[in-house]
């Protein structure tokens, strides 16, 4: 995987789907050099806040390659605690289920690249509670294929 | 200095209070609260089992004849509870309660409220440090500090201990233990704040918050301490 410049934002001409989905399988997508999200990234991930920061992440990362820069720490150690604090402890529905799908994507992509072992477990849960009887969404067959390169960038 | 241990049940509260009353000067009280929706009888059964694993009876009874016990029916963060804790002016609360205290709870005790940490901070944040620092090979331990509204974020570290694991083949005990300290740390901590002893600054930066553990990596640290070469365990 050849990445541009740390110092870049990165943009792509799939839409965000679509780039998990070939990032997942073999890998070969285009980054290009680009102009600074517009959107900030949500600062703080609730229930309630769920709607608003789909929109924006979806914005944000719409080349997800771009959650492996160092600045976005902050986004990843918030996508954590989400996972495993917020999405663990209350009953979801359909919107915060593709939030969830899109952060477990964020974060195997940024484990495959800078890996945190932290990351490869909030997989490991979601794996041993959801992706093992089957997934049902393209996004979560993303995550599959990321989930994979992600341990295979700790062996 | 008025010590009040914050807890869910008589018997834990009461299993601290005893160490903690070693250190001269120190006035201990029993703060027992809900935690949690639980129903009276199930509480009862509790604390029965609590007394009795604890072994920590005679102590609590001694407490309440002394008058050192309360009991709160409504939650510690209610109003009506931080204006009843307000009016018996505790130096220090000392943390034994499962839950995340809010901003108006800890300054109702003069100092501070003290949490007995099983990590090291700043390295260790969050649940399941013990299993966590294992994995990575990095000695396991007990952190003494000041609270805040965060997880473990407090600013003031004032004392932690690195502490062998090396006896236990399994997390369960091994935890347990870990948790079973709490007593004896509180009563150094409370000693070490009385002597006026520096603190240590809590860097954030320092360290990472973790979560609790997938049931792959669980085996894996069940592994580490059952396996025959445990450099990393016995590091510590």
């Amino acid at each position: 995987m050849v990445l541009p410049e740390p110092g870049d934002w990165w943009e792509s001409t799939l839409e965000l789907e679509d780039f998990l989905l070939t990032a997942a399988s073999d890998g070969s997508f285009t980054l290009l050099q680009g102009q600074p999200a517009k959107f900030a990234a949500p600062t703080h991930i609730g229930k309630k806040t769920a709607a608003n920061a789909l929109e924006t992440l979806k914005m944000r990362y719409r080349c997800p390659m771009n959650i492996v820069r160092p600045a976005e720490s902050p986004i990843f150690e918030e996508a954590l605690r989400y996972l495993m604090v917020v999405d663990r402890a209350e009953r979801v529905d359909g919107l915060c289920d593709q939030l969830r799908w899109i952060l477990l994507n964020l974060v195997a992509l940024r484990c495959r690249v800078a890996p945190d072992i932290r990351g490869l477990d909030v997989l490991n849960v979601f794996w041993e509670r959801q992706l093992k009887p089957w997934p049902q969404t393209m996004l979560a067959w993303s995550l599959l294929g990321s989930y994979d390169a992600a341990l295979g960038s700790f062996a | 200095m008025k010590v009040a241990v914050i807890s869910s049940a008589m018997a834990e509260g009461a299993r601290i209070a005893v160490e903690i009353e070693k250190v001269s000067g120190v006035e201990a009280w029993i703060l027992v609260f809900k935690s949690r929706n639980m129903n009276p009888w199930m509480r009862l059964a509790r604390e029965v089992y609590r007394f009795i694993t604890t072994r920590s009876f005679f102590s609590a009874m001694r407490m309440a004849v002394r008058g050192r016990i309360r009991y709160f029916v409504k939650a510690i963060d209610d109003p009506a509870s931080i204006a009843k804790i307000k009016t018996f002016n505790f130096d220090l609360g000392v943390h034994s309660l499962n839950v995340i205290y809010r901003r108006p709870v800890i300054a109702a005790f003069g100092c501070g409220i003290l949490n007995s940490h099983i990590g090291l901070l700043p390295g260790y944040r969050g649940r399941c440090v013990a299993e966590w620092s294992l994995l990575e090979g990095n000695p396991v331990g007990i952190t003494v500090f000041f609270i805040d509204e965060g997880v473990d974020t407090g600013p003031e570290i004032i004392l932690q201990e690195k502490l062998s694991v090396a006896q236990f083949d399994s997390i369960a005990p091994m935890k347990a233990f870990l948790f079973g300290e709490d007593a004896r740390m509180y009563s150094k901590a409370i000693g070490a704040i009385r002597a006026g002893h520096s603190r240590l600054p809590n860097c954030l930066s320092e360290g990472r918050r973790y979560y609790p553990m997938s049931k792959l990596f669980l085996n894996v640290v069940e592994e580490l301490l059952q396996s025959s070469d445990r450099a990393s365990v016995r590091k510590t």
